[in-house]
Order: structure tokens, then C-alpha cells, then sequence
């Protein structure tokens, strides 16, 4: 999506502070052009400069009327800098506590993600020079840009690794192996199944960490869900974190989402009387339907 | 309103760029060449007509006064047509560029370009339109000054 001149300088602004944005505006993309071209050339193709004008925007960040807007673009870039630095930073963690489950999406996300840090480029800041395919229960909002959201995609992965680490790995490898056909190789996200089985078994009182559900304990869940189920999972959100041991408003907001969006397959599943494609069996495993 | 912010940006240089190749005309009327103020303007507007042709953008000052430093001084420019070559210098520069993939920089074409005007097709803006890009950089011929012919494709 390109700026539009009203998206940039409100229309509410005066007409001298508008002039005197687009003035320097126009002379930061002077200067990104010389940057690019490497004062090689004056001009460039309208895609590039269309990035160019996109990078800048994303640097400069929200428009003040009379600001000076070279400095504000050099803060832009100090500013660019540390959410980098922070970004880095945060990776650098995940890859230290990433659980070895050997899921190629997750490694390779991770190790593309180290690739865009290196490929940065402040010209192009808005751009995310990276392929990040495994997916995350919650995806990142395709608004974020460039290192927002990395930053972003980044804190939500740390939120979701926590949860998986935070259980016996022999029972997460067991449960993913349900999960589908090729839990290695496939793109599925995680956190998700573990979620939604740990919930369940905190629904009837039974130990979160055991992952595992029976076709009995199944029935327990049913029987469980009575008219309000709103009131239920919020005990149970409780009951898994306070098990797991993590007790972050994070945490906690991740799950709840989380009950939010498998709540609709639920209720298919009710109605049709099988709740085995929801609440997974390690040891009575019916194949999930991948989504 | 044109709400496009790369197309009105790139269309605020025009008062300033007036002015700044007033300055460069000068140079010109060493050779008894020079550019009124409308015709200045004239070239100036057929250079965004060029840019929008080609699909490019330019910010800063533009090719021109490059164009008017590096031509100015050419045998087969005179004051009847001055105007109208420089225009269509300023046209072929561009659709160059793109032909080039801007792996030439703006002083190597323009110089090509003037060596191949000269020396090559005698001031014909046809012929050098012609001209494919890769021969502005083939090797002179006998007699000729050898200029860089490194640039590959």
C-alpha cells in the first residue's frame, strides 16, 4: 500500500506547515535517491523510488506539523537502531531456549529471521527481507512493518515457546506426533494443540502436564461444558498457567486468544457429538484434519 | 487531486530547477547557445512527460544542465535547434537508463551518448535513438579515442 498526500500531512494542517512538510520532504528524498544511487544517478525506476518514499515514511514515523523533518529522520534512524538492537536481542534468546522438536518451519523461521538483521537496510526499513513461514496462533498484524514486526512476530514466538517449554518434552513430541501426518516437515503451529489438550484436562481437574487425553476423559469434557462455557475456560486458563508455572499477563493473554479461536471448532464439534479431533489421544489417536 | 505522493513530490522541483538552469545556460552562450526562460520551462515540463514515459522519478536537479555541460560544445548543435535536441537528448537518457537496467551511471551514459553523437551518427538524434544501449560502449573504431568499455550486460 503506497502514502497517500493525505495519509502523510493531515488535511487539517495548515497550508504553510503542508508546503513546508512536501518542501522537505521532497529534499530527504533527494537524499535517499543519492544514498541508493550512491550519487551515481539522479533518477530511478518509480518502484524503487516508491520503496524509497515508503523506507523514509517508515522512519520519519507520525508527521508533526513544523518539525524539522531532517532531524526527526535522523531520529528515525537512531530510533530504528535500537529496535533492532532489541529485536536481536530477543532473537538471540528464542534460539537459545527454542525446544528441540525438531520442526523444520520453526528452525528455519529462526534462522531466516537472523538473515533479515544481517540484509537490513535503513533505506528499505519498511521491507521484511526474510521468509517467516511457520505460523503462529496468533499472526502478527500485517500493519507492522520491517522490524515492528519482527519485534512483534518475535514476542509472540517467546510467549508460545514458554508455554511448550514449560512441559515434559516426551509428552510434546508425543502429542505433536498426532497432531498430523509430518509434525517435521508440515507448517502448523505449536502451541495450539497443546493448549487446547492442557485446557481440557484443567476443565475436569486433571493434571495439565499430562497432555494426553482418553476417549473417557474426553466424555468428562463434554459432560463438563455445560450452557456458559465462558466462565469454565477462564478457570481453566488459571489452572494451566498456575500448573506450568508461568504467571505473566502475557501468558495469560495468549491463552485466553487462544480459548477465543478453538471455541468456534468446539462448538462444531459438539454439536456433531465427536470431540476427537479437538481434544487429542496420544494413545487413541484419531488423524487431526489439517487445517 | 492527484493524491499519489511519489507523483506530487516528484513535481515540486520545477520552480527551483527554473532558476538553477538559468545559471547553466551560461554555458552555453560561450558557443552562441542559450534558452529563454518558456523555453527553459518548456524543457523542464517535457522532462516529466520523459519520467512519466519511462516510468522513472527523479528528485534533485535533474539531467538537464548534465545534458547542456556535456552538449553544449557539440558541432552539430546550433541555435535553431538547441532546444529541440536537448529535449530529445533528455528523452533518450531516460529510455536508456531503463534500457541499461541503471547499470550505467548518468555521467557514463551522457557521456556515450555525446561521444556517439559526435562521432558516430554526425548529430543525428534518430540514429543515436538507434542505437542499441550496448553499442554506446562498444570499442572505437580505428582513429577514434578509446573510451571505458568494461560495462557488460
Amino acid at each position: 500500500m503506497t502514502a497517500g498526500q493525505s495519509e502523510v500531512a493531515p488535511e487539517k494542517w495548515s497550508a504553510s506547515d503542508q508546503a513546508a512538510f512536501f518542501s522537505q520532504l521532497y529534499e530527504l528524498m533527494a537524499l535517499c535517491v543519492r544514498r541508493y544511487t550512491g550519487g551515481d544517478s539522479t533518477s530511478v525506476p518509480r518502484e524503487i523510488a516508491q520503496e524509497l518514499l515508503d523506507g523514509l515514511l517508515f522512519v520519519l514515523g507520525t508527521p508533526v506539523p513544523g518539525a524539522n523533518l531532517m532531524r526527526q529522520y535522523e531520529n528515525g534512524l537512531k530510533t530504528l537502531t535500537q529496535k533492532m538492537e532489541t529485536a536481536k536481542g530477543l532473537w538471540r534468546e528464542i534460539c537459545l531456549d527454542a525446544p528441540d522438536l525438531g520442526n523444520l518451519a520453526l528452525r528455519d523461521t529462526l534462522k531466516e529471521i537472523g538473515g533479515f538483521f544481517s540484509r537490513h537496510d535503513p533505506l528499505f526499513a519498511h521491507e521484511l527481507r526474510c521468509m517467516i513461514d511457520y505460523p503462529l496462533c496468533h499472526p502478527v498484524s500485517e500493519a507492522l512493518k520491517g522490524v515492528d514486526y519482527i519485534t512483534d512476530y518475535l514476542k509472540r514466538l517467546k510467549t508460545e515457546l514458554e508455554f511448550i517449554n514449560a512441559f515434559p518434552v516426551k509428552r510434546v513430541r508425543q502429542l505433536l506426533e498426532v497432531c498430523c501426518m509430518d509434525d517435521h516437515e508440515q507448517l502448523f503451529n505449536l502451541y495450539e494443540p497443546l493448549a487446547v489438550n492442557a485446557l481440557g484436562l484443567a476443565l475436569i481437574g486433571e493434571n495439565p502436564k499430562k497432555l494426553d487425553i482418553s476417549a473417557h476423559e474426553r466424555q468428562k469434557i463434554a459432560d463438563r461444558l455445560g450452557a456458559d462455557w465462558k466462565p469454565a475456560f477462564e478457570k481453566a486458563v488459571h489452572r494451566v498457567l498456575e500448573a506450568l508455572g508461568l504467571h505473566s499477563v502475557k501468558a495469560e493473554n495468549y491463552l485466553t486468544a487462544c480459548v477465543q479461536s478453538f471455541l468456534p471448532r468446539l462448538k462444531v464439534a459438539m454439536e456433531s457429538g465427536d470431540l476427537s479431533w479437538v481434544f487429542l489421544s496420544v494413545s487413541e489417536p484419531a488423524r487431526l484434519p489439517m487445517r | 487531486m492527484e493524491d499519489n505522493l511519489l507523483v506530487v513530490l516528484g513535481k515540486r522541483g520545477l520552480r527551483q530547477e527554473v532558476q538553477a538552469l538559468s545559471e547553466y545556460n551560461q554555458m552555453g552562450e560561450r558557443y552562441g547557445l542559450s534558452l529563454s526562460e518558456s523555453q527553459l520551462s518548456r524543457l523542464i515540463e517535457r522532462r516529466f512527460a520523459a519520467l512519466s514515459e519511462t516510468n522513472r522519478v527523479e528528485f534533485g536537479g535533474g539531467i538537464l544542465k548534465a545534458l547542456i555541460y556535456a552538449f553544449c560544445d557539440s558541432p552539430y548543435i546550433d541555435p535553431s535547434n538547441y532546444e529541440e535536441t536537448l529535449a530529445t537528448l533528455q528523452d533518450l537518457f531516460y529510455a536508456f537508463k531503463n534500457e541499461c537496467r541503471d547499470r550505467m551511471t548518468d555521467d557514463e551514459l551522457i557521456h556515450a551518448m555525446k561521444d556517439t553523437f559526435d562521432r558516430r551518427v554526425q548529430g543525428s538524434l534518430e540514429a543515436l535513438g538507434q542505437t542499441p544501449v550496448e553499442d554506446l560502449l562498444r570499442a572505437p573504431e580505428d582513429g577514434e579515442e578509446d573510451f571505458d568499455d568494461s560495462w557488460t550486460e
